[in-house]
């Protein structure tokens, strides 16, 4: 081995080390780390709930479940579904906020009525029957089977009235 | 001069990947976000590292430099520039110092992926996985220098060994380190998970795709490996249950038990503990793997790598499992399950039996393979075990699996009820009896006829999940079947998907009945212009063609086709060329090529075994295999499905953004 190759290897070493070292090396202060990770596992378990509920929803639809054990099963998910949203509400309101405000926003630029024009973030659509949320492109109302029309579907603009069971149904995000 | 370099750099990636472990895991314990970030740095300096290692065995392989050992042992002047390129894993440090390649990249898009996520297992999963590079690290320094030097500069290379100048053999071992060295990164999660003892299903969400897009490759590998020996190796078969087989096949197994199973923890927070055994078991068979290929411990055909790594493997494998067993007994505590299987009549009782039927043939499958090893120890009598047994112990419960891929979708989380039992299972039911019975009336064999039914029922299965699910669909928004179906696919990728790869699997479980069930034989010397006839066909010999490579003889056979019909007459179906490659520097190593007619429906499978004569006559043994070509299309169909599956869903993404911005906001 050459001086030659030993001077180009060290170099590179020393060039690899230092970058490695690098932050041992920073005087700035550390950065504080939270040990909390429980949002982070809330919101993926909502999620998760959120999940399992569309994917009863679908089972139900394929005719794996009974009317019974969907009404049940999907109760004690919804249940479920609540709790995780209150914790997180308890935590870190903006980020409900936030999810709703994601939510309306995609909403919103989707084509959603008849004449073509946006609708405003606040509204939501409602089946006339069963008044469970539903997108605009549904013809019949995935909840009851009732048929939708855009004269007599109801939107709902109070945000009030929008309880959490509601926000908790993603089907009138779907297509 | 440059190689001298390559083999320092080398050390110094041993070194910093050595020190990345320790600020990883270091970091990780006291929260240190200099040492976690150091760890990150060290990820992504070793992959530089050994990138640079790497393009310089190659520039040695593609520059021709002799005086380089690997380059010698591997290559030659005279060797397509493809097969240098591909040379480089083609031996023994070229592998480890690809394996250690890919594992560094793989390592460096983990760590880039979650810079921001994951905070508390971050520093363990690049602690995991630098770990893992350090062992490969650690031979290559210690024990397979790639840059070693002959001590002379030869004017030539020995050349490529045959069976490796071959396309599939190319990719083959590629295909197969991308799945192997991919199965590291949930391994790692896992480890993460127990270490930080952060053990609720965050781990399992974030190696989904890890672990999916790996299995992909893994299977991918063992389908072109089973291509390969059908080609090359000229027995009319795809697999013999070979040690180096099963040795890729292990980890599949029990990956794929892993796959499904972690579905049931995110949706019922259940299995964890299996979860959590089955990924430290498959990282554990991709290591005893790669050691049963490298140390030769095993004799197979594949046995071309011996060398004195053995020992390092033996005492790797030892530190890993004793870690593990230490780190599951302290934590069992944090692995209970949150729920319970309500019913047997419930998607979660199936999972479970799944994991078990795979759990069961991976173990007789290891059995097998390392049982003359184990006879040769204890007894100095090797006692071999070939394929009657590991397809007597087998063959029953890969039907049973198959059963279960068909029984399992047409049940309902928690439970089913009768009612509902009735209505999903009848028409996969019936439609499996209709098949099965054609079988065993046509085919006049049980077990066929059993193959098939299963075969069947899981196919309808899957007919009848797509059917309702388009049906569900068009009823609620009335879009057209194209559009339903794409957005099946995107919304319900992970269900769609995967019932597409299995399709893939029916496809290749049909293949394998029509090929071990259905397949007729001869072995024929003929004279050129003789006609021979097997299985409604009719072959002619017209005679032999020799053409000169740069470092081989071609010599092929003409063999004309036609069908061989009843009242006689003869119908042309082309011809295949059967052909031996005689290589100048290995003339007592000749490959074969085999001619090949592939139908849907059964393939003409000629083999020239020699010839006299200057080839007035020829011998040939000669093939008709029903069905095999299903097995390669099985191969793509997984892929599609596979790729169907990770598709990302537009809900989840926008959790995910929600999350992250949370989070941020949060803190």
């Amino acid at each position: 081995m050459t001086g030659l190759t030993f001077a180009i290897a060290l170099a590179l070493s020393l060039l690899a080390i230092g970058y490695v070292l690098r932050p041992l090396l920073d005087s700035r202060p550390m950065p504080i780390v939270p040990d909390d990770d429980r949002l982070t596992e809330l919101l993926a378990r909502k999620d998760s709930v959120m999940t399992a509920i569309k994917d009863l929803e679908f089972d139900y639809r394929l005719g794996k479940l009974t009317e019974a054990d969907y009404q049940r099963y999907d109760q004690r998910l919804r249940r479920q579904a609540i709790a995780y949203m209150k914790q997180i509400e308890a935590i870190a309101p903006e980020s409900t906020e936030m999810d709703a405000t994601l939510e309306a926003e995609v909403a919103r630029r989707r084509k959603t009525n008849a004449a073509g024009a946006p609708r405003p973030p606040e509204t939501i659509l409602l089946c006339p029957d069963c008044h469970q949320p539903i997108d605009a492109t549904h013809k019949f109302c995935p909840h009851c089977g009732a048929s939708v029309t855009p004269d007599n579907r109801i939107p709902s603009t109070d945000n009030a009235t929008q309880t959490l069971e509601n926000r908790l149904n993603p089907s009138h995000l779907s297509k | 001069m440059i190689f001298d370099v390559g083999y320092l750099i080398l050390i110094t990636a041993m070194l910093l990947a050595a020190f990345g472990v320790i600020a990883g895991f270091w970091g990780g314990k006291r929260q240190n976000t200099r040492l976690i970030e150091s760890s990150y740095h060290a990820v992504y300096a070793v992959c530089a590292l050994v990138a640079l290692a790497a393009i310089i065995l190659w520039y040695g392989l593609l520059g021709n430099h002799f005086e380089l050992l690997y380059v010698w042992n591997h290559s030659e002047r005279a060797l397509e520039t493809f097969y240098k390129f591909t040379a480089l894993w083609g031996g023994q440090a070229g592998s480890l110092l690809f394996w250690v390649l890919i594992l560094s990249v793989f390592a460096t898009i983990v760590a880039a992926q979650n810079r921001i996520g994951h905070r508390a297992l971050m520093p363990y999963v690049n602690a995991t996985m630098l770990g893992s590079g350090l062992f490969f690290l650690v031979l290559l320094v210690f024990a397979e220098n790639p840059f070693a030097r002959v001590g002379f500069i030869p004017a030539d290379g020995q050349g490529l060994n045959p069976l490796l100048q071959n396309y599939w053999m190319v990719i083959h071992p590629v295909m197969l380190y991308l799945g192997y060295v991919g199965l590291a990164v949930p391994f790692a999660f896992a480890m993460a998970a127990l270490i930080s003892r952060k053990l609720d299903n965050d781990w399992v969400r974030s190696v989904r795709r890890w672990t999916l897009i790996p299995w992909m490759f893994l299977s991918v590998g063992i389908i072109m490996g089973s291509q390969w020996a059908y080609m090359e190796l000229g027995w009319g078969g795809y697999w013999a249950w070979d040690p180096v087989e099963n040795a890729s096949f292990l980890p599949w197994l029990t990956g794929t038990a892993f796959l499904h199973s972690i579905i049931i923890q995110e949706q019922r927070g259940i299995l964890k503990v299996w979860n959590i055994v089955l990924i430290f078991v498959t990282y554990f068979l991709v290591i005893l793997g790669t050691f049963t290929t490298r140390s030769g411990i095993i004799e197979s055909v594949h046995a071309f790598a011996r060398s004195e790594v053995g020992i390092f493997f033996l005492i790797f494998l030892s530190l890993v499992l004793f870690s593990f067993l230490w780190l599951l007994y302290t934590r069992m505590p944090l692995l209970r399950n949150e729920q319970q299987i309500d019913s047997l009549r419930s998607r979660e009782a199936a999972f479970l039996a799944n994991n078990w039927l795979f759990t069961g043939i991976a173990f007789a499958t290891l059995w097998g393979t390392f049982f003359p090893m184990f006879s040769e120890i204890l007894t100095g009598n090797k006692i071999s075990v070939a394929a009657p047994f590991f397809n007597m112990v087998n063959g029953p419960l890969f039907l049973l699996l198959v059963m279960l891929m068909g029984i399992g979708p047409l049940l309902g989380w928690r439970d089913t009820s009768r009612a509902a039992l009735r209505r999903q299972f009848t028409w996969p039911t019936l439609f499996a009896l209709l098949i099965g019975g054609i079988a065993l009336i046509w085919g006049r064999n049980v077990f066929a006829a059993l193959g098939l039914l299963v075969s069947a029922f899981a196919l309808g299965t899957i007919v009848q999940e797509y059917v309702r699910g388009l049906r569900a669909r068009r009823a609620t928004t009335g879009e057209g079947y194209f559009s339903a179906m794409g957005n099946l696919w995107q919304r319900n990728g992970r269900r769609y998907g995967g019932y597409l790869v299995h399709l893939g699997i029916v496809c290749i479980g049909v293949a394998i009945v029509g090929n071990e069930f259905y397949q007729q034989t001869t072995y024929v010397t003929v004279a050129r212009g003789e006609v021979v006839e097997i299985g409604g066909f009719a072959l002619e010999y017209t005679g032999l063609e020799t053409v000169t490579q740069p470092n081989r003889d071609e010599v092929s056979a003409n063999i004309n086709i036609y069908s061989a019909g009843a009242d006689g007459t003869r119908r042309s179906l082309g011809s295949v060329t059967p052909t031996r490659n005689i290589y100048f520097k290995t003339p007592d190593m000749p490959t074969s090529e085999v001619g090949l007619r592939m139908t849907p429906v059964q393939d003409v499978y000629v083999l020239m075994n020699g010839w006299q004569d200057g080839g007035a006559t020829a011998t040939f043994t000669i093939y008709i295999n029903p069905l095999t070509m299903w097995l390669w299309l099985g191969g793509i169909i997984l892929v599609l499905g596979t790729v169907i599956c990770t598709l990302p869903n537009p809900a989840q993404r926008r959790a995910v953004i929600v999350e992250r911005v949370a989070y941020a906001a949060g803190d």
